[in-house]
């Protein structure tokens, strides 16, 4: 087994992960949120407004097609992935092969496919079209293949964590940061190329052209940086879920239902602001060029927050933290509705926004929502269940889309002069009031409606094991005349045997059920026959093992220690 | 999975620190399946991997599910 020291090895494996996100993350921001503006801000600058109009809302409309049609082939797409077999791996091609083809076409689109438009409309749509679904595949390829590779790196849990913390860091960087450049980048280079102080397609371009570049590089960063290991049994076909289940698990739970609905509502919400934030500082505010604020802002405290979380869910329970960011929410859309002259109470009101704990909270309470839903139903859904946020958010993302092309269509190419008592009307309805009403309901929500607190998961835990041993839980059927079997168990730990019945739990009560004790003199889990782990709890403290004859039975390891959330203990292994 | 495998590592002292049991408990899920099992010898100490108690328990798995689990290996 391997030790944990953090060799040279280990560490620029680790750092190239990361950096490799930077790039990915710049990048997918440009295609999703940047793209959108260019195109309605610079792309068809000088035709024919109705035609540009058109064009403008067949793109914007193709886009969200495209999105949603994304989710379901996502899997197919993994599936290739996984079929993929070369030298370097199945992971690292698709990265690279990816990134590359991706960045290229998406500075085809950014030259406006060479000016086509201004001669063939037509030509260009369909041109346009191709190209667009070219560069998404070839994006999810890498995407996919990104985190894909987790797995792959390391079969240490506690290192996975790592890798896949590490990965939504810098992802939340190179997001930022895009907002902290794009301005500067987009005035200077049309300056440079035209002489005026605006953003024009030059700029636009060049901005494409630098975060392409940086993609790539990262690209190149996480492909020789990496070690894909060979020598283990990985089974991401079973990560590979439907939308069907994804739904069904949804429905069938109402822990995953409402945590779900609630993180929907914060999601549209921020994401709804957020790409319309940069309309807000050019016609609202009349000052595009103090938009790089935003960006600044929204790196610090993302910085602050993910950190702090967990000090601060010491003494405060998850609940009140999502309540609390999302009071943070609430107030700044006040303060972005009566402040928005005053630069301070703007800044407060950034600061405001992005104090949000409701993704952490919400991942952490759909992970639990798995043994809810395995005392509920019998059934556990892990990778379905962690399917239900990205696709939220993927979800959300679309919305962002169709809202950002709407308000730029309904904007064209007007200035903040041009704006009227009634437009602004329009843009507070969309930008603010709407949110500012979804940031309510979502507490609503979550007060009400999600009571799987982590008290209440650890009693789920509790119940879950006593159910597990009383033969409840597993099929249990007498089986007369099923044949005999015989099974040897070995020691799992060293240590003193003792009998179930002399274990007394933190209540007071034998545990229940048929086995064997023993009171360890190490804290080494070993595994006590040949066979297969069929699950692990979320906190780490229990499995469930079956082994080569078919024995089913449940390694716990100490009493109470549900409540220490996974803390000090660390696996070893893959469910499966 | 194979018999000896290290599995899992805990932090003894942190369970104890903040008033839980260290106490590793192995049971049956499917206890209505057990036929009979050997003695356990109740206050033996033991290293990992020393037999411990033999369990015999009808069981009617697929042979396509045995399989599975080889492959796995």
């Amino acid at each position: 087994m391997k030790s944990h020291e953090k060799s040279g090895k280990q560490i620029l494996s680790y750092a190239s992960f990361c950096l490799g996100n930077l790039g990915h993350s710049a990048f997918y921001g440009v295609m999703s949120t940047y793209f959108v503006i260019f195109i309605t801000s610079s792309m068809f600058s000088g035709m024919q407004a109705s035609i540009a109009g058109k064009l403008i809302g067949l793109i914007t409309g193709l886009m969200v097609v495209i999105r949603i049609a994304e989710l379901v082939i996502d899997p197919i797409l993994g599936n290739i992935v996984d079929n993929t077999k070369t030298k370097w791996g199945k992971f690292k091609p698709w990265i690279l092969v990816g990134t590359l083809v991706s960045a290229l076409l998406l500075l085809v689109l950014f030259t406006g496919i060479f000016g086509l438009a201004q001669k063939s409309w037509l030509l260009f749509a369909v041109l346009f079209i191709l190209i667009y679904i070219g560069f998404d595949i070839f994006y999810s390829l890498s995407d996919v293949s990104y985190w894909g590779m987790v797995p792959a790196l390391s079969e240490d849990s506690h290192a996975r964590g790592i890798y896949t913390s590490l990965g939504a860091f810098s992802g939340t960087i190179g997001w930022n940061g895009l907002t902290i450049i794009v301005v500067p980048i987009v005035t200077s280079v049309t300056y440079m190329v035209t002489g005026k102080h605006e953003e024009g397609a030059a700029g636009w371009l060049a901005f494409a052209a630098v975060i392409s570049a940086l993609a790539i590089v990262c690209a190149l960063i996480v492909c020789f940086g990496t070690k894909e290991k060979h020598n283990i049994i990985r089974n991401s076909a079973k990560q590979k879920t439907s939308l069907k289940q994804v739904f069904g698990a949804i429905f069938h739970n109402d822990q995953i239902l409402w945590p779900s609905l609630a993180y929907l509502l914060y999601s549209l919400a921020y994401i709804i602001t957020n790409g319309i934030l940069f309309y807000m500082y050019k016609f609202v505010i009349g000052k595009p060029n103090e938009f790089w604020v935003v960006g600044v802002i929204a790196t610090i405290i993302g910085f602050c927050i993910s950190p702090s979380f967990p000090i601060l869910n010491k003494y405060i329970p998850r609940k009140w933290l999502f309540v609390a960011g999302q009071t943070c929410m609430v107030l700044a859309y006040v303060l972005f509705i009566f402040g928005r002259n005053n630069v301070i109470l703007m800044d407060l009101g950034l600061v405001l926004l992005n104090i949000n704990f409701a993704q952490l909270v919400t991942v952490l309470t759909l992970t639990d929502a798995i043994e809810y839903g395995q005392l509920k139903n019998g059934q556990r859904n892990e990778a379905v269940v962690l399917a239900v946020r990205p696709m939220i958010d993927k979800f959300t993302g679309t919305v962002s889309n169709a809202l950002v092309g709407y308000v730029a269509i309904a904007t064209g190419t007007a200035t903040a002069a041009d704006m009227t008592a009634h437009d602004i009307n329009t843009f507070n309805i969309i930008a603010l009031y709407i949110p500012l009403i979804l940031a309510v309901l979502s507490i609503i929500v979550f007060l009400t409606k999600v009571t799987l607190s982590e008290k209440k998961h650890a009693a789920v835990v509790e119940e879950l094991k006593d159910k597990l041993a009383e033969g409840k839980i597993e099929n249990d059927k007498e089986e007369p005349d099923a044949s005999v079997t015989n099974e040897i168990v070995y020691a799992p730990a060293d240590g003193e045997l003792m009998n179930l019945s002399e274990v007394i739990d933190e209540n007071n009560k034998p545990f229940p059920g048929k086995g064997f004790a023993i009171k360890p003199s190490r804290g080494r889990i070993y595994a006590p026959f040949n066979g297969k782990i069929k699950f692990t709890f979320i906190t780490k403290h229990a499995f469930e093992i079956v082994s080569d004859e078919g024995l089913q039975v449940v390694v716990h390891v100490g009493l109470g220690t549900v409540n220490l959330r996974g803390k000090g203990f660390e696996t070893y292994y893959d469910d499966g | 999975m194979r018999k000896g495998d290290l599995l899992l590592e805990f932090d003894r002292d942190l369970a104890l620190e903040n008033g839980y049991q260290d106490t590793v408990i192995v049971f049956y899920t499917q206890p209505r399946k057990i036929v009979k099992t050997s003695e356990v010898e109740t206050g033996k100490t033991v290293k990992h991997g020393e037999e411990v108690v033999s369990v015999e328990f009808r069981e009617a798995i697929k042979n396509s599910e045995k399989t599975m689990g080889l492959q796995a290996e």
